[in-house]
């Protein structure tokens, strides 16, 4: 069964952005055959009531997976210590952090589901020349991680391009 | 397979398992300006009605600085697009029948996540991208092998009596008039 609805509008309407300042960026390179050890060390991770922001894994090249995750700055040094203590000498070589880093995250209706919206959000901060650290937008939920001090350059620029209630 | 008593001791609780319909990833290699073939993909991809659920994007340094997935039907259109594209057309690759998998919520615990890279590189099975958006954790692997990362999963996590995996089953197109 088809059914079809007619809705139109000028900019996309978002439920309002959500910011968060004050965040680390951990990035994590993970080598082939070393992504179950990390699964286990991130598990042990989670035994400390670390939550997270957002999580983000893809390959940076062929071979090479990254994982980001986006936490509380206050948890950045029980995250690297906890790291340093688990992983072996390699792998602690593969860790960076990224601190302060600042967080936009917005949902609109059927968001997953509607085509431009991604082009909407960096046509926007590309024509500001407004750095962007990493982006996801998975259903209907767009996050943008930028280098600190860039959300409020990012703030009238999106509002401009969304529609904010 | 040997799962270490301090990282993990019973099973996860979830409210459910989604698993999507037949997708296309898309990689897009870093040019030498990559804010232009970054903006030239997306503006191809909106100005052709063509939807990516699911994108990750990273830092310009990196040889892949994006990843997206489209619906397996919108793959010849979008091969057409990039084909007369000359600035893309040499910085787009394709990894085709690939799915995702959504479990949820994941309560922003890092032990889902966790288990997540646990299980995958255990059982050999391919991660060629994962998120979390608001309560979901989102991973892509190979479609042919959706069921078989949901039966390693169900050997770790915990549905709800009346919840089984289900597959999407209404499909949402948005076309311009």
């Amino acid at each position: 069964m088809e059914t079809i609805a007619v809705y139109w509008e000028p900019r996309p309407k978002t439920y309002g952005f959500n910011e968060v300042t004050g965040l680390s960026l951990l990035n994590i390179a993970i080598r082939p055959g070393k992504m179950s050890q990390w699964g286990l060390w991130l598990m042990e991770l989670a035994d400390l009531d670390i939550g997270f922001h957002l999580i983000l894994a893809k390959y940076s090249a062929h071979q090479k997976l990254r994982l980001y995750i986006l936490l509380e700055k206050f948890w950045a040094d029980s995250v690297l210590s906890s790291i340093d203590k688990r992983s072996d000498l390699e792998s602690k070589n593969f860790v960076h952090l990224t601190s302060p880093v600042e967080l936009v995250s917005f949902h609109g209706p059927h968001f997953g589901d509607r085509y431009g919206i991604a082009d909407s959000a960096f046509k926007a901060l590309d024509d500001q020349e407004v750095p962007i650290l990493i982006t996801v937008c998975s259903g209907a939920a767009v996050y943008i991680v930028f280098p600190e001090k860039k959300l409020h350059e990012a703030r009238p620029v999106l509002a401009e391009a969304f529609e904010v209630p | 397979m040997r799962i270490s008593p301090t990282g993990f001791n019973k099973k996860i609780r979830v409210n459910g398992i989604k698993l999507s319909t037949e997708l296309v990833q898309i990689n897009l290699l870093n040019a030498s300006s990559p804010e232009i073939s970054r903006s030239l993909f997306f503006r191809h991809l909106s100005q052709n009605q063509i939807n990516a659920p699911f994108i990750l994007l990273t830092g310009m340094e990196e040889k892949i600085q994006v990843s997206c997935c489209v619906e397996a039907d919108d793959i010849n259109r979008i091969k057409k697009v990039v084909a007369e594209e000359p600035n893309l057309k040499e910085n787009v690759e394709f990894i085709s029948s690939v799915g995702a998998l959504s479990m949820f919520p994941h309560r922003s615990n890092l032990k889902l996540m966790g288990l997540a890279f646990y299980l995958l590189g255990g059982a050999h099975l391919p991660m060629y991208g994962m998120a979390t958006s608001i309560s979901s954790l989102t991973f892509i692997t190979d479609y042919s092998r959706l069921d078989e990362a949901v039966s390693t999963f169900l050997k770790y996590v915990d549905l709800p009596p009346n919840h089984a995996p289900f597959r999407q089953e209404v499909h949402m197109i948005q076309k311009k008039r």
